[in-house]
């Protein structure tokens, strides 16, 4: 039955909301782990996924093999850990239960990536290890988070009925439904952002394209910093909409006259009222404060950490962004040594420090922000779900 | 709101507050008992999945524990959960409106205060599944908590939203029901988990509650990103408003009204979302017109005019290939056609505009009059009613302006 279930569920792929495909094979690898023995494990898993994958990619003798023995070989080391670290469904506890599930998540998280990880650098001819650790991380939580779930199945398969996993097969089809109808709203948010962006653009002189890049650059800085997801897309909307106030001013205003403080900070703050539509706390913070200097000489005379982190880095790309734009094309692939200087110089001023040196990191390791038509896949809003095996 | 609205409001809220001071007090004259805590324990995760419901409502998970509580511990326990979940979730969410959670916490303690009470007016007792007549005391408790959170979430969407409540029984209310009634059928799996490990094993109930919320997660995150779509749709209406003279709420109160007159005109659901959305962006063309024409207090001169009346046709040209607000660009391009034709882009007459249309330019002129302008200060609501009714038949459709007569006393 569980090959038949495997296959099933690996022939129908629910997208992630955090980008790539997730399916729900893991929480049955989980399940099968726990009744049954490591032989049998490895001979089900294997068969059920490779037979999911021809089925539903087409029989490709190479990849099916791999695809079913990767997993197979994973699902069987697992299941030897959940064995060796003695685990039960004798009397369901934490200790005798969920803690070995956990760890044997793990191992079976570890080694699929491993493999898969191994496989794509032997192709392309590229180390490995670092792919990966980011694997391991990224796929982590995701992979916990189905413990729990597979920990109720597993005890319910063996005290009520092995019909029960059917039952909870039913949900997924609602579940599924439910996610993608999420990364439909997620892409209109983008959208209705997109045209707000567009109609900010063009009543500031800053021109077309302003609010986009800062707000790549500010994306890419936020993670060069380690920050979390649902910081950086809080960072990415605030980035976007940062000059959302300066839609009053009239175009007559030259831009000398922005220049005068008490008007400009009445804009930031209509700016920063607007972006408090969005009912997250930091956007419209970051909005506000966005124009704070690291020393404290800013408008509002906020220093140091007092300045929302959003806030400093949003800071920096504004001030880099026309710097770049207006650097030397020849300049090609690396940043202008007179930017640099800069930019250098307003580290613990203007800019947080920090914040600088994430930023130059970035900009030498990935040099595609430096150009005007950067790379979308770094928003997290504009992301699509990318296939994965 | 209205006052019957705020009326309600209050007494949900007085009932919410006492609901939570009597169960606790309750549940601590008697004793917390080890169970107790965890059933209390178990609800912080069932109350961070919340999912808000069009056109007004919520669904949590919290009713899970209820049901579980009805089933495994004191009724005491289970009214308290019910009373204190709308606030855990408020503060475990960082949504701050504790206004609107207490009158929540009102809400649920009363429909499980209605389970409560039936079950012991009756005669019977709840008791753990398994043992005798455990059965029909937890049908009727739960199906009295599913009938009043679906009766009050009704009651609460006619006076705040104007809904009505066979519409609202067919959205909404539907969902709300369906989810209590699947909530209560996992609640008796739950407690049959529960019991079957022994009282001592709470292990199996937290796996169980925790794998449930991990399963309704997608339609948390749903849910939120909604939420999160809806207000940057206010957002864009507030920043058009910058760009014109209001204060900053125009979009929004124009966009309120003509949302009240389509309801009382009984429209549609989806007919009456679009005139919502239009109501909003309506003036969204206004953005690639010059600040300079749009803010001149005196009269237009031929060239300013003919830019200015091209914002209807550039607003419906940004919001068509917006997915979301592509079958509400024709509302736009046609809000300033007039009754007898006289209207621009197109001219339309009658029955020809679009009937959001119609709704929007009422609620538009309506909402200017009432609100302070630069050259022109707010007039009182029944100023610009007169003012409306006069120009029905020429400018305005006599239905649309005779339905806002009906709903006036609930406009801001």
């Amino acid at each position: 039955m569980f090959t038949v279930l495997i296959t099933l569920a690996s022939m129908f792929p629910v997208p992630n909301p955090r980008g790539g495909v997730i399916t729900i094979t893991a929480t049955l690898f989980y399940v099968l782990l726990c009744v049954h023995n490591p032989a049998t494990v490895l001979l089900v898993s294997g068969a059920g996924f490779g037979l999911g994958q021809a089925i539903s990619r087409g029989w490709v003798p190479w990849r099916t093999i791999f695809a079913g023995a990767q997993l197979g070989l994973s699902a069987a080391l697992a299941s030897s850990a959940f064995r060796l670290l003695g685990g039960s469904l004798e009397n369901p506890g934490v200790l005798s239960l969920l803690l070995p599930l956990t760890l044997a998540s793990l191992v079976h998280q570890a080694s699929n990536n491993l493999f898969i990880s191994w496989y794509f650098g032997w192709l392309r001819r590229m180390p490995f290890l670092r792919s990966w650790i980011d694997e391991f991380k990224d796929y982590l939580w995701d992979n916990l988070l189905t413990v729990p779930t597979a920990a109720l199945l597993a005890v319910l398969y063996i005290t009520v009925s092995p019909l029960t996993l059917l039952l909870y097969l039913v949900s997924l089809p609602a579940q599924r439904w439910a996610i993608e109808l999420y990364l439909q709203h997620r892409r209109l948010f983008g959208q209705a952002i997109g045209s707000l962006v567009l109609a900010v653009d063009a009543s500031f002189p800053q021109g077309k394209g302003h609010s986009r890049r800062v707000a790549d650059i500010a994306v890419s800085t936020a993670r060069e910093l380690g920050l979390t997801d649902s910081v950086v897309d809080g960072i990415e909307i605030a980035a976007l909409v940062h000059d959302v106030g300066m839609i009053g001013l009239d175009e007559t205003v030259e831009s000398n006259e922005i220049g005068d403080s008490s008007k400009f900070l009445e804009h930031v703050r209509v700016g920063a009222e607007v972006a408090r539509e969005i009912p997250r706390r930091d956007v419209g913070d970051i909005v506000l404060y966005h124009h704070e200097r690291f020393d404290g000489t800013g408008y509002l005379g906020l220093k140091g950490s007092q300045i929302p982190l959003g806030a400093r880095i949003v800071a920096l790309a504004e001030a880099v962004e026309p710097l770049i734009r207006s650097s030397p094309p020849s300049s090609g692939d690396s940043l202008d040594e007179s930017v640099i200087r800069k930019i250098r110089d307003g580290a613990g001023t203007l800019f947080d420090p920090r914040v600088v040196d994430a930023f130059l990191t970035v900009a030498k390791d990935d040099p595609s922000l430096l150009h005007s038509g950067s790379d979308p896949s770094a928003s997290m809003l504009v992301a699509q779900p990318e296939t994965r095996s | 709101m209205s006052a019957s609205g705020r009326i309600y409001a209050a007494i949900l809220r007085a009932t919410g507050s006492f609901a939570i001071v009597g169960a606790a007090s309750l549940v601590l004259w008697r004793g917390v008992t080890l169970q107790d805590f965890v059933i209390v324990a178990l609800m912080v995760p069932t109350t961070w999945v919340r999912i808000n419901l069009e056109p007004k409502g919520y669904v949590t998970l919290a009713p899970l524990v209820v049901f579980t509580g009805f089933l495994l511990a004191d009724t005491a326990v289970a009214l308290f959960v019910a009373a204190v979940s709308p606030l855990v979730g408020a503060a475990a969410s960082g949504r701050q409106q504790w206004t609107n959670s207490l009158g929540e916490a009102g809400g649920e303690a009363i429909a499980a205060l209605a389970g409560i009470v039936l079950v012991s007016l009756v005669g019977l007792q709840l008791r753990t599944p398994g043992s005798v007549g455990w059965l029909a005391p937890f049908v009727l408790a739960s199906a009295s908590y599913i009938c009043l959170r679906f009766l009050l979430a009704a009651v609460d969407a006619k006076l705040s939203e104007g809904v009505r409540l066979l519409t609202y029984s067919n959205a909404a209310g539907k969902s709300i029901a369906e989810n209590l009634a699947l909530l209560a059928l996992l609640a008796v799996g739950v407690s049959y988990l529960g019991a079957a490990y022994g009282q001592s094993n709470y292990f199996m109930l937290a796996i169980a509650t925790i794998a449930i919320v991990e399963a309704y997660n997608p339609f948390k995150q749903l849910s939120d990103q909604r939420d999160v779509l809806f207000a940057s749709l206010g957002m864009v209406a507030h920043a058009i408003d910058l760009k014109d003279a209001y204060t900053g709420r125009h979009a929004r109160d124009a966009s309120d009204i003509a949302v009240r007159i389509a309801r009382a005109m009984r429209l549609s659901e989806p007919e009456v979302r679009k005139i919502k959305f239009a109501g909003m962006l309506h003036d969204i063309g206004k953005i690639g017109v010059s600040g300079k024409i749009i803010r001149k207090p005196s009269s237009l001169n031929v060239a300013e005019m003919t830019e200015m009346r091209r914002h209807p046709v550039i607003g419906a040209e940004i919001m068509r290939p917006v997915e979301l607000l592509a079958e509400a660009s024709e509302i736009v391009m046609h809000h300033h056609e007039h009754f007898d034709g006289s209207g621009y882009p197109d001219g339309l007459r009658g029955e020809q505009i679009p009937v959001g249309s119609r709704i929007v330019l009422v609620a538009d002129a309506f909402n200017a009059i009432t609100t302070d302008r630069p050259y022109q200060k707010a007039r009182s609501k029944a100023e610009a009613l007169k003012v409306l009714r006069s120009h029905a038949g020429t400018q305005f459709d006599p239905q649309v302006v005779k339905a806002l007569e009906g709903v006036i006393h609930l406009v801001p």
